[in-house]
């Protein structure tokens, strides 16, 4: 898989990931600081840390 | 009010100004009529004490009350400082942008702005749909999500979508990171894959967050749909 094809296939994760969380614990959706937070933890430091781990 | 437009529409506009904006302050601006006021306008509860205003509407678009903040001139002065401490000009053309969006944006609700404040407090509004913060966050959203309201973010979605070029890496390096050197100083600090999350962060907000209010609203609650203007007409709507 290409580095472009996991960033996608890591924000449709993440995104799908948000929306089922939103739409049953919907205080989730009202901070736009752990909202970008979350984004953060699904496609940056997880996959670092994945990638680290790997490595090891 | 609008929901997800204030998160998605400054994407739209950077579409189509490309370098003569910078995404940053286009955001700032974008969210900043309702970040200082919004915990106040709902409520909040704090070490089991209450805070709120206690005719929410009144705070929240009128004067006496944080309803400037929704005014073409804000945008204007808030600009200006911005350009007297930064001498950055696309900073301050960005951020006025931006909260123009806001304001204009909001007068899409049946209560309105005050867009010319301080010349006049007449509130601006084509009526479109329920303005109700009076029954609290989620009864306002179910009624948002529930009327016209949803269709415009659902535009906004829609025309985000179809610029998906701006979200890419190439446009990220080409565009984004060209017109503010914000970037370029983060850069420093953080990878690739943290500044590209970051500068999508409020697209991702919007997009997901519009789909999972619409979900919250019609499959995990049942609220009913009326996208007749002015709708949902179940909702206690505040006016002018």
């Amino acid at each position: 898989m290409t580095s472009d094809r996991l960033s996608l296939f890591l924000y449709l994760a993440a995104g799908a990931v948000y929306v089922t969380l939103g739409a049953f614990f919907p205080r989730v959706l009202l901070s736009w600081v752990e909202g970008a937070g979350f984004l953060l933890l699904a496609v940056w430091l997880l996959p670092a840390l994945a990638r680290w781990l790997l490595r090891r | 009010m609008s929901w997800a437009t204030h998160d998605l529409e400054p994407y739209a506009i950077q579409r189509h100004l490309k370098g003569k904006v910078a995404i940053i302050p286009l955001l700032i601006g974008s969210y900043s009529p309702d970040v200082a006021t919004k915990w106040f306008v709902y409520g909040t509860n704090i070490f089991g004490l209450e805070f709120g205003a206690e005719d929410a509407a009144q705070f929240h678009r009128g004067w006496p009350g944080a309803g400037f903040t929704h005014s073409l001139a804000f945008g204007v002065v808030v600009a200006l400082l911005i350009f007297a401490v930064s001498r950055h000009r696309v900073w301050a053309v960005s951020f006025v942008i931006g909260q123009w969006s806001h304001a204009l944006s909001d007068t899409g609700d049946t209560m309105g702005t005050m867009l010319l404040f301080p010349f006049t407090t007449q509130l601006y509004s084509v009526e479109a749909w329920a303005y109700a913060v009076q029954v609290g966050r989620f009864g306002d959203a179910a009624a948002y999500f529930s009327g016209p309201g949803f269709v415009w973010d659902g535009f906004w979605v829609a025309y985000g979508l179809l610029s998906w070029r701006v979200l890419t890496r190439s446009y990220f390096h080409e565009v984004i990171t060209q017109a503010d050197p914000v970037w370029g100083w983060a850069g420093r600090f953080l990878p690739e894959a943290a500044l590209l999350a970051l500068y999508r962060a409020s697209f991702f907000y919007g997009v997901t967050r519009w789909t999972a209010w619409l979900l919250w609203a019609h499959v995990v609650n049942d609220y009913a749909f009326d996208i007749s203007w002015g709708g949902p007409d179940w909702s206690p709507a505040l006016s002018r």
